[in-house]
């Protein structure tokens, strides 16, 4: 009877291990600024090219938890909502509809505040096609806004004086409009 | 209106709050993507780093004049707007759309300055004739992508764009699509084929070429991935060589295939189709009710 169990137990090991290694998704665990933690699947971490280069270090395990100080939690969370996506989607021969609507949704609740946060995170952590996804979404708040709405909505100040003023008038006579309305 | 130089200090300081943490690349590509013309009377207007940024002549390596073709009417000089982005590349542009505007002398300082030019898009750029365009085709040695839409471009100028650009990839060629064409014309089609051989793309809607154009074409043209022939409705095609052009094109656009992802569909542009009952000879260039030749009714 041991031996038996021995047997099995044997045979089990030979090709337990591999079947489990091959079943195991490989997880990287990232910090954020505020402590949280996240595992990535592999695939998704990947999209990121921060991440991707930290891991492919030779010195660096799978095992290390990846400090990420100059992203927020909630950040961390849309952009591993938008690569789970684009990751989904890769494998997808006509996923262009859905994608819009993704896109759509992604961005709806989202203060203008927070889209110009995440575009900044999405610069730091290095995933070009979100990046360029969200310079596209805020270029769509500023497009036929007049200035002062552009000023107010991005907390930006008129910082010209005088002398700069009369250079910008100068150097734009192709449009008869009242430029003392722009600017000041 | 002057300022104390105190106040201005304090201004520059707090306007610093959200746009500052923005790279300045990041901001030129937030701003690029708004045209030049929203650039140049709005964006460069909001404060001085996003003037500063405007100025770059990065940023105008790629001049997109894209309008609805009414701005004209408000007094917006493109002329010199295109001119002063020109300028603000510094030699650099190497990518330009030209829409509802445009003659044959901005086209001469646009290839003046700038010998790398690698796209060029002409939409309804009814000031610019053919003897303008075969003049600056020797200028456009590196252009790659061409488009030329309801815009005047004879068989012949295509012939000398197709000699003098040796590395054109892409041509878009784009008429009104009359579902009676009055005549057969297959002179487009021939200056295509015998001078653009490596094209890649190729969509000629609304064209009047007949099935032996359309041969031609594919006999001299052996590296075609995509051909969008949507309203050309000349061209009779059998099943089987349907079949035949679909087995070697990827991407294959018929004469009545849908247009709903056609740029120029009268449901996805503002335009109005020309008039039915208008010489068709010269109904391609009759928009919004303006002839070419008389500007306005």
């Amino acid at each position: 009877m041991s031996t038996s169990t021995d047997n099995n137990a044997s045979i089990t090991q030979e090709s337990g291990p591999s079947a489990a290694v091959q079943d195991i998704q490989k997880k990287i665990v990232v910090r954020t600024a505020d402590g949280e933690v996240f595992n990535l699947k592999e695939e998704v971490a990947m999209e990121i090219d921060i991440i991707k280069t930290f891991f492919q270090e030779d010195s660096i395990s799978y095992e290390t938890v990846m400090p990420l100080p100059n992203v927020e939690g909630w950040e961390m969370v849309k952009v591993i909502e938008y690569c789970t996506k684009h990751v989904e989607l890769k494998h997808k021969v006509d996923g262009y509809k859905e994608r819009k609507a993704f896109q759509a949704l992604f961005v709806q609740n989202l203060s203008t505040k927070s889209l110009l946060a995440l575009t900044n995170t999405a610069n730091y952590l290095e995933v070009k096609y979100l990046l360029d996804f969200l310079c596209q979404a805020v270029s769509e708040q500023i497009k036929n806004k007049d200035v002062d709405y552009v000023r107010e909505l991005f907390g930006v100040e008129n910082d010209f004086n005088d002398e700069e003023y009369e250079q910008v008038k100068a150097e734009a006579p192709w449009a008869h409009e009242n430029l003392n309305n722009d600017l000041h | 209106m002057a300022k104390s130089s105190y106040q201005t200090y304090r201004r520059r300081t707090r306007s610093y709050r959200n746009w500052l943490e923005l790279p300045d690349d990041v901001t030129a590509s937030i701003l690029s993507r708004l045209g030049a013309i929203e650039i140049l009377t709005r964006a460069q207007k909001v404060c001085m780093p996003w003037r500063k940024i405007c100025k770059d002549r990065l940023m105008w390596r790629t001049i997109d004049m894209r309008n609805d073709g009414f701005l004209r009417d408000y007094d917006f000089d493109l002329d010199k707007m295109c001119r002063h982005g020109v300028d603000r590349s510094s030699g650099g542009l190497v990518d330009i759309n030209v829409e509802h505007f445009g003659t044959d002398e901005l086209l001469k300082y646009i290839t003046n300055s700038s010998t790398g030019i690698r796209r060029l898009r002409l939409v309804c750029c009814y000031g610019i004739t053919d003897e303008g365009l075969i003049e600056v085709a020797s200028k456009l040695p590196l252009l790659e992508h061409l488009e030329i839409s309801f815009s005047f471009a004879s068989a012949q100028s295509l012939e000398v764009i197709g000699r003098s650009c040796p590395l054109l990839k892409s041509l878009k060629l784009n008429k009104y699509g009359y579902r009676c064409p009055y005549h057969e014309c297959d002179d487009d089609a021939l200056a295509i084929a015998s001078t653009m051989h490596d094209l890649h793309h190729l969509q000629l809607c609304g064209n009047k070429l007949t099935k032996d154009g359309l041969q031609k074409i594919l006999d001299c043209c052996p590296n075609l991935e995509s051909l969008d022939l949507r309203k050309c409705f000349n061209i009779n095609f059998g099943v089987v060589s349907k079949r035949r052009c679909s087995k070697r094109i990827k991407s294959l656009r018929l004469p009545d295939d849908s247009t709903d992802d056609y740029e120029f569909d009268r449901a996805n542009r503002r335009e109005l189709y020309a008039q039915t009952h208008c010489d068709p000879d010269y109904g391609d260039f009759l928009l919004f009710g303006r002839s070419v030749f008389g500007r306005d009714w």
